[in-house]
């Protein structure tokens, strides 16, 4: 296999980390954080990608992220003011760097619609920032490193150009990483005018290179519009993969004899405290840039200029060494593969299991409680369970993995529905298994459009309402008992529900004199088939309905519920099992069987009273349940366990909520209790069966099926139909 | 003519060196005629290997020519400041 493809497979899992760094910190920053770690973040995060993209030449994505880098160095220099509209620029920045991420992952290199619109924005902002002067109204007086500019009293207007002398003779070793000299040179050569110089003296005869070496020096003379840094910046990813000498020429005369120049101070001070050139930081030449006014007022409470070099050192890319151990230092954590992750919860599995067997044989055999059998397997018990708990926790993420792609469907949504929006988050670090919430995205992408588009009223709407024009989505997750809830409310004008049940009754969803309750209206909207705007709109009607939400979150083991008070909004409540792992089931017996039923779907248990089954010919039977009718599925005849349908006495009836709200009661033999069991798939081991969702394995060892709820209710529908 | 042409790749990236290397050595003692025109993409480590033969067959006292060039090709010459390997090609294409 190709070596870089896998190098690239990481690349592009490290920019996920870093689009999702970008997006808080911008965000945090639009929710007026100061920190400059987070502007240093945020730069870094661009910087990273920029860099990487730079190694497999992603053109388009190397291109966009130097824009947006350079804008974020304004900013982080203090020299471009975090504005509300500059911040929301930055995200948009985010937004399309994240799409030229993704298309360059799946290898489509075509660059983004709005690139060239928005690099233009970026360009004009780092551009404009010198002279920028609505600084003043976001108060970044204490941004750490503002005062060292401030320090010295320079002259506002621009430095002359300069040019710089680059030598730079890779190493074979800059080869073999994948890095390649074309494209540092490329990128170099953007950096002004530049004239190459190839020293081709040490390239020996073909009879004696080796392929893989490196011969070629180059030397390059750069001038325009940069600094020693960004030229620098330029190599960062490869800094001890080459000899690297940058050289100003002819620096703005004067300057230095004078004293103002404070770059070329500040590097002589590096320069004494650390040997080599390429090991100082290079940052101090930055320092040259013009302190805009607002700054420069700030200059009596400035501390002296060389307190302020380690700082100054800090918040840039620093040597390699460094930044290493910064990492180490930062997160102990390690990529692993996810594969591994399953097969030990898989084992861990077969470990619970295991356990439970052995209990159980030991009960057989007879053993006293206090025997010492028995409390040494009391204490595996336990260990199991902890072992069992620390392993699903290590495949359990927080959801802000999920939550952290909304704010950007939210401004894309409230952008087309010309809506203003804001996402408030909540319980952001709720842990819940790595497969619910890959599972989580697409259902909670829709209710928030569906929030933003249906719930929301309009500006003007709102105005007469007396709300704040601005509406407010929120997004919370948080445990409780045992499984994550997850609430997306907005603080709209609630559901209508005179509308709601008009279009139900329109679409012959219920009868048109049916009386249902409001909680029974506002649940309509998860009938499949019902959709309350009037023409399918860009946003939310894309074919998929509340009912589809509903679906998948069942799917996942989970409840979805809401509640609306009109003139104040709604709120959908989604409660989801932290595990597909293992499941909280109720084990019930049909004809000597054991099954399992998922107890999210159990709402309640009775026994019937032969009285209240009702034959309808066939086999089919339903139930009276507090005057209502609802089909009694016999669990026995629909796995096929037996030809005739049990006595209505003689057995139980989990009164149960399938697909689309729809009731019905399955019968069963008895119930033995309520279990945690282990999910093992069916169609992995051996292969579909309907009306099977799963199975397990229980304490005596033997197989339970776990029931799939929906299908054994849509096949007893679909028979009862042709019995009928 | 009696040139042997070598059509280059069309990525001559880290690892198109070495074979770029052995179809070159294969090539020696004849003069040699280099088609380029398929390059779409030049690395530095090739650059190097091509710059090599040049300087090999000039050694040896026999022609070297890049008879075609791709515009990426000719554009990752002139990047790395290697137009000796260019000038010669269009000294060698005129005199056609």
């Amino acid at each position: 296999m190709d070596p870089l493809a896998a190098i690239r497979d990481t690349f592009f899992q490290e920019c996920e980390e870093q689009l999702a760094e970008l997006e808080s910190g911008l965000l945090a920053m639009e929710g007026g954080d100061q920190d400059p770690e987070t502007i240093n973040a945020v730069f870094r995060a661009v910087h990273s990608i920029k860099g990487g993209a730079g190694a497999f030449q992603l053109e388009s994505l190397i291109r966009f992220a130097h824009v947006f880098e350079t804008a974020l160095d304004e900013m982080r220099s203090g020299r471009l003011a975090a504005s509300a509209d500059v911040l929301k620029t930055m995200l948009r920045a985010a937004d399309v760097l994240a799409d030229l991420v993704s298309s360059a992952r799946a290898g489509q290199e075509g660059g983004h619609p709005q690139q060239a619109a928005l690099s233009d924005e970026l360009k004009a902002m780092s551009g404009a920032a010198g002279a920028d002067d609505d600084g003043g109204e976001e108060d970044w007086g204490d941004f750490e490193f503002q005062p060292m500019s401030a320090a010295v009293d320079l002259p506002a207007d621009t430095p002359p150009a300069r040019a710089f002398v680059v030598r730079f003779k890779p190493r074979a070793d800059l080869y073999a990483k994948a890095n390649e000299a074309a494209l540092l040179l490329r990128e170099l050569t953007r950096l002004g005018d530049s004239n190459v110089e190839l020293d081709t003296s040490e390239v020996p005869l073909l009879t004696d290179i080796d392929p893989e070496a490196a011969y070629l020096t180059w030397t390059v003379t750069v001038s325009g519009d940069t600094d020693e840094l960004a030229i620098r910046e330029v190599f960062e990813f490869v800094d001890g993969d080459c000899e690297l000498s940058v050289e100003a020429q002819g620096a703005s005369e004067g300057a230095g004899e004078t004293g103002l120049d404070i770059g070329a101070l500040l590097a002589r001070v590096q320069a004494d405290a650390i040997p080599t050139i390429e090991t100082a930081p290079d940052e101090p030449f930055e320092l040259e840039a013009p302190a805009p006014p607002p700054v420069a007022d700030l200059a009596p409470v400035a501390p002296p200029p060389l307190s302020v070099v380690s700082p100054a050192a800090e918040v840039h890319p620093e040597p390699l060494a460094a930044n290493q151990a910064r990492k180490t230092e930062a997160g102990a954590t390690i990529r692993v593969d996810l594969d591994r992750v399953d097969r030990l919860i898989d084992l861990v599995g077969e470990l619970v299991i295991n356990q439970a067997v052995l209990a159980q044989r030991v009960m057989e055999a007879g053993l006293a409680r206090a025997s010492a059998v028995a409390m040494g397997l009391d204490e595996l018990e336990q260990l199991t369970r902890e072992i069992q708990d620390s392993v699903m926790a290590i495949r359990a993420q927080p959801v802000k993995s999920v939550f952290q792609r909304m704010p950007r469907l939210v401004r894309e949504v409230a952008a087309m529905t010309g809506k203003p929006v804001r996402l408030v988050t909540e319980g952001e670090a709720t842990e819940v298994d790595k497969t619910v919430i890959e599972r989580l995205a697409d259902p909670l992408t829709h209710m928030i459009r569906n929030a933003i588009d249906h719930g929301l009223e309009s500006p003007e709407k709102r105005a007469a309402a007396g709300k704040p024009a601005e509406g407010v989505v929120k997004l919370a997750a948080m445990h409780r008992s045992g499984r994550i809830v997850i609430e997306v409310s907005d603080d709209g004008g609630g559901i209508n529900r005179e509308r709601v049940k008009g279009i139900a009754i329109e679409k012959g969803l219920i009868a048109a004199d049916a009386t249902l309750s409001d909680e029974e209206i506002d649940n309509l909207i998860f009938m499949p088939g019902f959709s309350t705007a009037a023409e399918v709109s860009d946003i939310s009607g894309r074919g998929v309905g509340m009912d589809v939400v509903r679906r998948s979150i069942q799917a996942l083991g989970g409840r979805i519920n809401i509640t609306s008070k009109p003139g104040k909004g709604s709120t959908f409540t989604m409660s989801l099992p932290l595990t597909l792992a293992v499941l909280d089931g109720m084990v019930v017996s049909v004809e000597g069987q054991t099954l399992v039923a998922p107890i999210t779907a159990i709402i309640e248990t009775l026994q019937p009273k032969a009285e209240d089954v009702h034959s309808l010919g066939g086999h089919a039977r339903v139930i009276s349940i507090r005057g209502g009718f609802v089909p009694l599925i016999d669990v026995g005849m629909a796995l096929g366990y037996r030809a005739t349908p049990l006595a209505a006495s003689d057995g139980v009836a989990l009164l149960i909520e399938g697909e689309g709200g729809a009731r019905a009661a399955l019968f069963v033999d008895a119930i033995q209790g309520q279990r945690q069991v282990v999910i093992k798939s069916l169609e992995a081991n051996y292969r579909q069966v309907p009306g099977v969702a799963a199975a397990t394995i229980l304490g005596d060892g033997r197989v339970a099926l776990i029931l799939d709820i929906d299908t054994i209710v849509a096949v007893s529908r679909g028979e009862m139909r042709k019995a009928g | 003519m009696s040139n042997t042409t070598l059509t280059l790749a069309e990525s001559l990236d880290m690892n198109a060196a070495a074979p770029l290397l052995q179809a070159l050595k294969d090539k020696r003692g004849k003069p040699l005629s280099v088609d380029a025109s398929q390059v779409r993409r030049l690395g530095g480590q090739c650059l190097q290997v091509l710059l090599s033969a040049q300087a090999t067959w000039a050694t040896d006292g026999q022609p070297f020519e890049i008879a075609e060039a791709s515009p990426e090709f000719t554009d990752g010459i002139a990047l790395m400041g290697a137009s000796q390997l260019a000038a010669q090609s269009t000294v060698q294409d005129l005199t056609q």
